[in-house]
């Protein structure tokens, strides 16, 4: 009778404690995201540089135009702004252009000549979305260069590793 | 006690054992679906110069659950979810909501965007066999601070009989 009673009491422990554990199903999704690289860049702004002055006895006057601002955002490291012009520039005349820091990340190269080739114009880019980085130009030319008539030329900014 | 009888006893408690079990071991959920989001250049607020979209919410019947296996309309069971990290981010905050109560047997709770962690907490509960509880599903925490890469996570509905 004893032995009954054991094997009672562990059919009913079995009932009330191990029941409700094995009492349970799982079944799962998966949840992802596919975040891909973002590299954009725009510019805005028609900048218009005149040299119509000099100094006595000096070259003629550099003119500066800073109404122009270009657009970043990155989700990269360490991209680069580079910069070229779609033809070259009259001989003795140099157009410059400087981009400043895109929020505090990135280093700016300074007044960079601009040619047909891109040059980089800010580097160390790192994660940062900006609308609204400054970007300079800077005309200059000598008086070899004699005078000119009006001319146009279009900057493109690549935005890249 | 005769050896007989104990014999006896043995085979008529054994199968009340497992019957026992198998009472409550039934119960059978089933997920069907998932969420695949990509999130690219098309997702920036306002393009180039701004931030990407923090929130970004699945279709309203993303995941699909079934409950089977019940002993009747009033076993009552309920569901706990947390989630398993394969490669993730911190900043990611992942939310489920139960946008509608399915067919058969009914359902209460989780009817609110409820944050999904590593932790099991109850998600809703209800009684019966119950076929197509909606799940919505929805993520915060998204900007162009995360690197680009494939980022998973796998959320666990465990039914537990009550």
């Amino acid at each position: 009778m004893k032995t009954f009673k054991f094997l009672l009491l562990g059919a009913a422990l079995a009932l009330l404690l191990t029941g409700p554990a094995l009492g349970a199903d799982v079944s799962s999704h998966v949840m992802s995201f596919d975040f891909q690289q973002i590299n954009e860049i725009s510019v805005t702004g028609t900048p218009n540089l005149n040299i119509s002055s000099a100094v006595a006895g000096q070259e003629p006057s550099e003119v500066t135009d800073s109404s122009s601002t270009c657009a970043i955002t990155t989700n990269g490291a360490n991209k680069r702004i580079t910069a070229n012009i779609d033809t070259a520039m009259p001989a003795d005349v140099t157009l410059k252009v400087n981009v400043a820091v895109p929020s505090g990340s990135g280093t700016s190269q300074g007044d960079v000549t601009l040619t047909t080739s891109a040059s980089s114009v800010v580097t160390g880019i790192s994660h940062v979305a900006d609308s609204n980085p400054t970007i300079t130009y800077k005309l200059n030319a000598t008086v070899q260069a004699g005078v000119l008539s009006t001319d146009t030329r279009t900057v493109t900014f690549t935005l890249s590793d | 006690m005769r050896f007989s009888i104990r014999i006896f006893i043995i085979f008529l408690l054994v199968p009340l054992f497992f019957a026992a079990q198998t009472a409550h071991a039934a119960i059978s959920i089933t997920v069907t679906g998932s969420w695949v989001e990509t999130i690219d250049k098309n997702d920036l607020i306002s393009g180039a110069g701004s931030d990407l979209e923090n929130t970004y919410t699945s279709v309203s019947g993303q995941i699909s659950i079934d409950i089977s296996g019940t002993s009747g309309p009033s076993d009552a069971w309920r569901i706990d979810i947390k989630k398993i990290d394969s490669i993730w981010n911190n900043s990611f905050h992942p939310y489920v909501m139960r946008t509608s109560a399915g067919t058969g047997g009914s359902v209460s709770g989780g009817a609110s965007y409820q944050e999904v962690t590593d932790i099991n907490a109850q998600f809703f509960s209800g009684s019966g066999d119950v076929t197509g509880i909606n799940v919505q599903l929805r993520i915060t925490g998204a900007s162009i601070q995360i690197n680009p890469d494939y980022y998973s996570t796998v959320l666990y509905y465990t039914v537990v009989d009550i």
